[in-house]
């Protein structure tokens, strides 16, 4: 018999599947499966509580690689599907993974909807400034001038600032690591797992095969951690200035901004329609009273039928 | 058929022109009697007209009613049509008896609806009728000057009672008990206050007073009907009704008529049903939410119209990929593009059926009238949980907006099922879950997230998926998988929906000629069935599009030896998709883009006639450079 306890302490190991991998060697995607694996451990979030949903790209296949409940989903609806699921049911801890295409081109209305609507989800944004899956075409974030397969003269648009973007949708918690980082990436996942409401981890990753601009070193040499400069996370215009800050030569990581006065969207929902809707008895449904009103007749009283 | 040549006349809002205008049925029936009660938007004419047709319900007559506006939010001329009788009706005639036009437009618009002998109820104080003045004594209309100001001073009334002046006036005119009207105001107005159910009524009283003191006697009154429970239904009452029975706690939507009145009724509805309702960014996170519900074990559903669903095309195939139920309300409207955003149609048959990459799999149901919309609804979130499919209700703004009479309601003896949902104890014994197992009927057992048991947790993907939910390319993988999810529709057919009845025949059992059609028709080829000089014909209205039930149509057609299809398209949607099912031509084509509804004598002359042309009831001749 197979014990049912198994899924409550979990483990590096047990977070685990023997799925065989398909990253390239060296991919940034490595790091942040790890990473998520040991503050999952962590936390001790029981496994069978977590729910990761997914965007399309190779940020898109975690779920192939770690042990909870997981939908991999289509490109840039990836939040929209993790908060029917919330707020279905909020007892699950809901992780959400895309990639800087998905995020802030295809879902960009989605995201937007997302900060302001405050589901409590994570959002983890592997953000390599290329698209990679499907071969190295320009994404968002990918710097004015660029020379891609999609923009062979550079790039002509200027990168989004997803982070200023996030602040200005009214996101309650913002944050940017890296994921070479790794001691201090993993405590800035903690707190936006921890975080009631809507968290954005913006995650500077290299893409060994398409991006020779950012690469590993590129990051390595420029980043730097916001909490030890006294940044105060809860200042908002703060955290904007930040944000706004060109990418020369020091780029600062860490958690931009939190707020964790709004509630969750789901805790409003709550007020007045019960949650999980999954617990629901579904047979419970009484229309009968609708109907009373269609007819304009008051009918015959009825026996109380029974529960089923 | 061709439409009669030589007429000159404007095509207006009436449809004058579609084919109405043949008397093919006895010159209005007394027991056939339609009023119209038409102003601007914005001036409550739809609720107050509504409120009247209630009335007629509740005093035992058999009422249909439908509204029709432009696109707007105020002025324009919105109308609402109520055709009452002792005998069922379910349709419109564009015939009209008596018209109550609350300003000039409404005249303008209606005048040439109204029958010879009918009449014309205006405040002439307002409305100028000078340039009907020939036509109304041609056809002998009888003008009911309502001086409504007047009526409302005299009751202290402020003048947003106006509409409420002009029901009483049409109560007077068509010999109604008042007290029906009266019960009526006092319920819808309770909630506002003594004061305001006190106006009313007297309003009331004072329109039906000045009616009998001037006017008493005077006209041809539709006959009595006997006090008799039925309800007055409209589709969307239907539709949302059906859901709450199915169990519905999770609805999404995203406002585009002709569906926004289901997200209204939801989100009234919310509360005191405990159902999560909500309105997100756009239609693909409508879906998209719908999808995660269900993912987590809610009955959830979505609504929308023809330029939603398209938004919501990728998502469907993301529901059939992951074999999450999901339950989707297509409103028809005309297209293409915006189209006419407040009409109805029925062009979307094939969209319906195919919207996706690769033709996801699903069922298509699409209801006659409320009484199926809401059976339908019901088993559609049955079918999605059970096969785990995506099931689509293909409606109109026809059959949603407009009400029916329903003898009875198929509310009792629904039973809800879920399918093969794995409780806890029974997880605890799997040895491996694999969330999409190979299985004979092709439908895998469902352990819901949050479950525990390392054994039991798994994933899915968009991507193309082992039984376990892992990525995978090989070819035979591929193609157990795409016959496991193709098997399920089969399976939803032999478990389910042959069960349900997937087409009705009406008339003549034994008649050699048929007409076939889907959706809101229903109606006005019953009452034109019912209004044939011979049993010539039988009706066979097709409920499920999707897998479409070869057996039953065969069966439903022996004996016939012509049949015609009748919709609401250009292009002979239906008509095409029996063909390419069961081989069966039509030989008779009767289609309407004009985004009304079909009309009782259009029909009618179909029904009696025996060309093979195409009647396209919008065809006119083509002008260049005008």
């Amino acid at each position: 018999m197979v014990d049912n306890n198994s899924s409550l302490r979990p483990s590096f190991s047990s977070l685990s599947t023997r799925y065989g991998f398909k990253w390239c060697p060296g991919c940034g995607n490595f790091g942040i499966l790890n990473t998520l694996k040991f503050v999952l451990t962590d936390l001790k979030i029981p496994q069978h509580m977590v729910q990761i949903v997914s965007d399309i790209g190779q940020n898109g296949k975690l779920p192939m690689w770690l042990k909870v409940y997981g939908l991999h989903g289509l490109h840039g609806r990836a939040l929209p599907l993790a908060s029917g699921i919330k707020v279905a049911n909020p007892r699950l801890t809901v992780l959400v993974d895309a990639g800087d295409g998905g995020a802030y081109a295809e879902g960009l209305g989605h995201f937007v909807a997302a900060c302001r609507r405050n589901v409590n989800l994570t959002y983890l944004v592997h953000d390599n400034l290329t698209y990679g899956l499907t071969t190295g075409q320009a994404s968002p974030t990918t710097v004015l001038g660029t020379r891609t397969q999609t923009t062979p003269e550079g790039k002509l648009v200027p990168a989004i600032n997803p982070l200023r973007v996030a602040l200005s949708s009214g996101a309650t918690f913002v944050a940017r690591v890296f994921t070479g980082e790794q001691a201090h990436f993993a405590e800035v996942l903690k707190k936006a797992i921890a975080h009631p409401g809507f968290a954005l981890v913006d995650i500077l990753q290299p893409c060994v095969i398409w991006n020779k601009q950012q690469t590993w070193q590129s990051w390595e040499k420029r980043v730097y951690q916001i909490e030890s400069t006294g940044h105060d996370p809860s200042d908002v215009e703060a955290a904007h200035a930040l944000a706004a800050k060109p990418w020369a030569p020091k780029i600062p990581i860490g958690v931009f901004y939190q707020n964790k006065q709004t509630p969750p969207f789901e805790e409003q929902v709550k007020k007045t329609v019960k949650l999980p809707l999954v617990d629901r008895n579904l047979s419970r449904a009484n229309i009968e009273k609708h109907l009373r009103l269609l007819l304009g007749n008051v009918p015959r009283k009825r026996k109380t039928r029974n529960k089923s | 058929m061709i439409l009669s040549k030589g007429r000159n006349k404007k095509v207006g809002e009436a449809g004058l022109g579609e084919g109405d205008q043949v008397n093919s049925y006895a010159s209005y029936a007394r027991d056939d009697y339609t009023w119209k009660m038409g102003g601007g938007a914005g001036t409550g004419i739809k609720n107050s007209a509504l409120l009247l047709a209630g009335a007629l319900n509740k005093g035992g007559y058999y009422v249909h009613a439908n509204v029709e506006y432009p696109s707007r939010v105020r002025l324009g001329n919105n109308v609402l049509e109520v055709r009452m009788s002792t005998r069922p009706v379910r349709s419109l005639t564009s015939r009209v008896n008596l018209l109550a036009a609350l300003d000039q437009t409404a005249v303008d618009m209606w005048i040439d609806e109204v029958v010879a002998g009918g009449v014309l109820v205006a405040d002439l104080s307002g409305i100028n009728l000078g340039r009907y003045q020939k036509r109304l004594k041609q056809k002998n209309i009888q003008v009911v000057d309502l001086p409504i100001d007047q009526i409302l001073k005299k009751a202290e009334a402020p003048s947003i009672m106006r509409n409420t002046a002009v029901l009483g006036a049409i109560v007077g005119l068509i010999c109604f008990d008042l007290d029906y009207l009266l019960t009526s105001l006092k319920e819808i107005f309770k909630s506002k206050g003594a004061a305001i159910v006190r106006g009313n009524v007297a309003v009331a009283r004072a329109g039906y007073r000045y009616i009998n003191k001037n006017y008493s006697h005077q006209f041809t009154c539709p006959p009595k009907a006997t006090k008799k429970r039925r309800l007055l239904v409209e589709g969307s009452d239907a539709v949302i009704l059906g859901a709450l029975r199915a169990g519905l706690t999770s609805y999404s939507g995203y406002p585009m008529t002709p569906t926004s009145g289901l997200l209204r009724r939801g989100a009234a509805l919310k509360d005191e049903q405990e159902v999560f309702v909500y309105q997100p960014e756009d239609e693909i996170a409508a879906a998209q939410f719908a999808i995660g519900a269900a993912h987590a074990g809610a009955r959830s559903m979505t609504a929308t119209s023809g330029g939603g669903f398209c938004l919501m095309s990728e998502s469907l195939g993301l529901a059939a990929m992951t074999e999450t139920p999901l339950v989707v309300v297509l409103g028809q409207r005309p297209g293409p593009s915006t189209g006419l955003p407040t009409r109805t149609g029925q062009g979307d048959l094939r969209f319906a059926l195919h919207a996706g990459q690769d033709e996801p799999p699903r069922v298509v149901l699409a209801p006659g009238d409320p009484k199926e919309a809401f059976e339908l609804t019901f088993h559609a979130f049955n079918i999605a949980e059970k096969y785990q499919l995506i099931v689509i209700i293909l409606a109109d703004k026809y059959l949603l907006e407009s009400s029916w009479t329903h003898d009875q309601w198929p509310h009792r003896g629904l039973k809800i099922d879920r399918g093969k949902i794995l409780t806890r104890a029974q997880a605890q014994k799997q040895k491996k879950y694999l969330r999409h197992k190979f299985t004979a009927d092709g439908v895998s057992p469902r352990v819901l997230p949050g479950t525990p048991g390392l054994q039991n947790i798994w994933r899915t993907s968009s991507d193309e998926h082992t039984e376990a939910g892992f990525i995978e390319e090989s070819i035979q993988n591929r193609n157990q998988m795409m016959a496991k999810r193709a098997q399920k529709v089969v399976s939803a057919y032999d478990g389910y929906l042959k069960k349900i009845g997937l087409i009705k025949v009406y008339g003549n059992p034994k008649a050699r000629r048929a007409v076939v059609s889907f959706g809101s028709n229903k109606g006005v080829l019953l009452d034109a069935l019912e209004r044939l000089k011979k049993p010539s014909h039988k009706l066979i209205m097709i409920r499920c599009v999707k897998p479409f039930p070869v057996k039953e149509f065969m069966e439903a057609m022996r004996g016939v030896k012509n049949f015609g299809v009748v919709e609401g398209n250009q292009d002979g949607l239906l008509e095409g998709l029996i063909r390419e099912k069961t081989g069966y031509v039509a030989e008779q084509h009767l289609r309407f883009v004009g985004g009304r509804p079909l009309k009782l004598g259009a029909v009618l002359n179909f029904l009696n006639s025996q060309s093979r042309k195409i009647v396209n009831l919008t065809k006119r001749r083509v002008f260049y450079g005008r």
